[in-house]
């Protein structure tokens, strides 16, 4: 029933629904890993998405991306790890072109990059170079806002020609002329890209305290972290007691009270 | 007590007229304390009057707690949540008499609460889906399948009802933490010979940290007397040397005293040989080990003269032929507790004479503010005392109570003398509200 078609129009389907929630990215992986032996193909489906959506899209695919060669390695399909690392310039010159427009992605893809390189997706060489560029798109996406103005289609690939990022501030924007860059976000694809980011900060908040999996562990954690009793333990200690003493106290019946008034205790 | 709003066109029924004495009112509302710590007799006494059934109230006691656990365990919440979770549940069985609502509704209402209060945030629908996976592990789905959505509206509607129950008092103990520091301080880290043991010891005395919670000790005691009992028990079973639980002995210097510590230990071990395989420990040790161990604290206690439930009052205990108070609707007299909370049932709606339900937190202040406001609301006999607060009343004759309809405080002049009057001023007619007319908060 594989019709390449059909499954690679169901895979495109599943990344534009990509968003902020780890469900759809779940999905759309499983989908790809279902169907690996047209991996190629899929792969393709990746890097069209990249160039064709606008920046929102493209940073929820590259967080996608890492969520996908990680399972995509546990489960030993190692074609697509393969495969991104052949491509992975490519990808980020989709999420975080050098035009600026995507100064959002910026932090996206470092993020990935690092997340990718700590796995070992990634070669760490690979990773250095390519932070070298974004710093330098960094930068210049910064100029970008500082001079607000509508970027003229200037000379020719503006990175290569660059020398370093720090002392770019004087220098007018650059611009990409092999391509028109990606069409600026409009109002609600920023309302929706600060959802999304919001949705992503809340789930990073969660490895914080999120316990790790298996029977012993989270004692095991606090009998490693938790420090000795100290003098706040103490003093925890004494306000319950003091509280409960009064709740108790509160809560004497009828003839607890006259037992004590009369100096007697039943 | 909440005078009724309809008193405030003055009381004109008194012999004096209306036109000597300006309107009162509004009334002052409601002002409800929830306490954090229940005695074990006013539990007892709360559980009665939403006629709490022992044979299958523990099951599902023990099944909600159970249930708060494996749910939380999926989907790594910390064990801190867990302990919230499980207090939120009981105090909310407390109060809602059981066939009224599905006991995993709640258990995983409270669990999504805690969530809130603890700072672990979950959506419900990611709560409902983990319960549902573990059930049917077979059938797994997803937080946003649309099954999960009449469920996740019932669990709204329970927090508020949780919200309400808890007094809007987050605050919740998180013994764990305490015991793995006096763990630590029995087997000192620089001892590395010692550590195997300390471990051996943590794990059981960990267990029994959770275990705790399937009795009502956590709602009755402090962090430091329940890590005490489990402490205690953890060296009977496991007989661990004496010299190191020595510094542990004096109740006293741990912020805790010795009767609340003895009443923990045989919650615990009625716990786990009444219900042993509903826990962990009890999976771990023999039953006969467990029994001996109870045998000697019993002793241990009859030498030593402690009560079974401290503060407990043979006079107050709920007379077991008292058929008439299994009725939730009745009024019960003994042990009406300033620390009880209505017994209303989960479909009531608030009704506007009550007027303004506050949640209070400082006891002292309430009470001030009450003896103010009764100075206008009260009825003026010539044998007029100061209103003593009476929490726990003696079981009256119910029929004379019956018979002061309605529910005006002396109001109408002609129900008989004030001796029926200043009764039904305790009567708690309007049994709603019975429990926070008796005192005075």
């Amino acid at each position: 029933m594989a019709d390449p078609f059909e499954v690679r129009m169901r895979f495109t389907h599943h990344l534009r629904q990509l968003n902020a929630s780890v469900t759809s990215a779940q999905k759309a992986a499983q989908y790809a890993l279902k169907y690996r032996d047209m991996a190629e193909d899929l792969h393709s489906c990746i890097l069209e998405q990249l160039e064709r959506n606008n920046m929102n899209m493209r940073a929820n695919i590259m967080y996608f991306i890492e969520h996908f060669l990680d399972m995509a390695h546990r489960d030993g399909h190692h074609e697509y790890v393969g495969m991104m690392q052949r491509d992975i310039i490519r990808v980020v010159d989709a999420v975080a072109p050098d035009d600026g427009s995507g100064a959002a992605n910026i932090k996206v893809v470092r993020k990935v990059l690092h997340a990718l390189q700590s796995k070992s997706f990634l070669d760490a060489q690979v990773v250095s170079q390519i932070e070298e560029v974004l710093k330098e798109r960094d930068a210049s996406a910064q100029d970008i806002n500082l001079l607000s103005s509508p970027p003229e289609a200037s000379d020719e690939n503006g990175a290569s020609s660059r020398s370093h990022g720090h002392s770019s501030h004087h220098h007018h924007h650059r611009r990409g002329a092999h391509h028109r860059g990606p069409p600026k976000l409009d109002k609600r694809q920023i309302e929706q890209r600060i959802e999304e980011d919001r949705e992503r900060h809340k789930r990073q908040r969660e490895n914080i305290w999120a316990i790790p999996p298996g029977e012993d562990a989270e004692l095991q954690k606090l009998w490693e972290e938790t420090s000795d009793l100290g003098e706040d333990d103490h003093r925890m200690g004494e306000e319950e007691y003091a509280e409960w003493k009064s709740q108790m106290k509160a809560a004497k019946c009828v003839h607890q009270r006259e037992a004590e008034r009369n100096g007697t205790y039943s | 007590m909440a005078p009724q709003p309809d008193q405030s066109p003055a009381p004109a029924v008194n012999g004096t007229t209306a036109e000597e004495h300006p309107p009162i009112g509004p009334p002052s509302g409601l002002s409800v304390i929830r306490t954090q710590y229940s005695s074990e007799q006013s539990l007892r006494q709360m559980l009665k009057n939403i006629g709490y059934d022992e044979a299958r109230e523990d099951t599902l006691r023990l099944k909600g707690v159970q249930l708060i656990d494996t749910v939380r365990q999926s989907l790594q919440l910390p064990v801190r949540t867990f302990d919230t979770a499980a207090i939120y549940y009981h105090k909310f069985r407390m109060r809602f008499p059981s066939h009224e609502y599905a006991y995993e509704d709640v258990a995983l209402a409270s669990l999504f609460v805690a969530c809130k209060a603890e700072d672990t945030i979950k959506k419900s629908k990611e709560i409902l889906c983990a319960a549902h996976n573990l059930r049917q592990p077979h059938d797994h789905k997803t937080p946003d399948d649309k099954v999960f959505e009449p469920q996740t509206r019932v669990i709204i509607g329970l927090e508020r009802y949780i919200l309400e129950t808890i007094g809007f008092d987050f605050r919740v103990q998180y013994p764990q933490k305490l015991l793995i520091k006096m763990v630590r301080k029995m087997f000192p880290r620089e001892d590395a010979s010692q550590q195997e043991e300390g471990k051996q010891f943590l794990r059981v005395a960990y267990d029994m940290a959770i275990d705790i919670y399937k009795t009502f000790a956590p709602i009755k005691q402090t962090s430091f007397t329940l890590v005490l009992a489990i402490l205690e028990l953890t060296s009977l079973l496991l007989d661990t040397d004496a010299e190191k639980m020595r510094a542990f002995k004096e109740a006293a210097s741990w912020h805790s005293e010795k009767a609340a510590v003895f009443e923990t230990l045989l919650d615990l071990l009625d716990l786990y040989t009444q219900f042993p395989k509903s826990t962990k420990i009890g999976l771990r040790f023999e039953l006969k080990k467990l029994m001996d161990v109870k045998i000697e604290i019993n002793n241990l206690m009859t030498r030593e003269k402690y009560q079974r439930y401290q503060g407990w009052c043979d006079r107050c205990a709920p007379d077991p032929h008292d058929t008439r108070s299994l009725t939730p609707s009745s009024i019960t007299s003994p042990a009406t507790n300033p620390s009880l909370s209505g017994t209303t049932s989960v479909k009531r709606k608030a009704t506007s004479t009550e007027g303004t339900m506050r949640f209070v937190f400082d006891a002292d202040e309430a009470r001030k503010e009450k003896a103010l406001v009764d100075r206008y609301f009260i009825d003026e006999y010539e044998e007029h005392e100061i209103e003593v607060e009476e929490p726990i009343k003696e079981p009256e004759p119910r029929h004379n109570s019956r018979n002061t309809h309605p529910p005006h405080r002396g109001m109408q002049g002609d129900h008989g003398w004030p001796g029926y009057h200043r009764s039904s001023r305790h009567g708690l007619h309007n049994d709603r509200h019975r429990s926070r007319r008796g005192h005075g908060y």
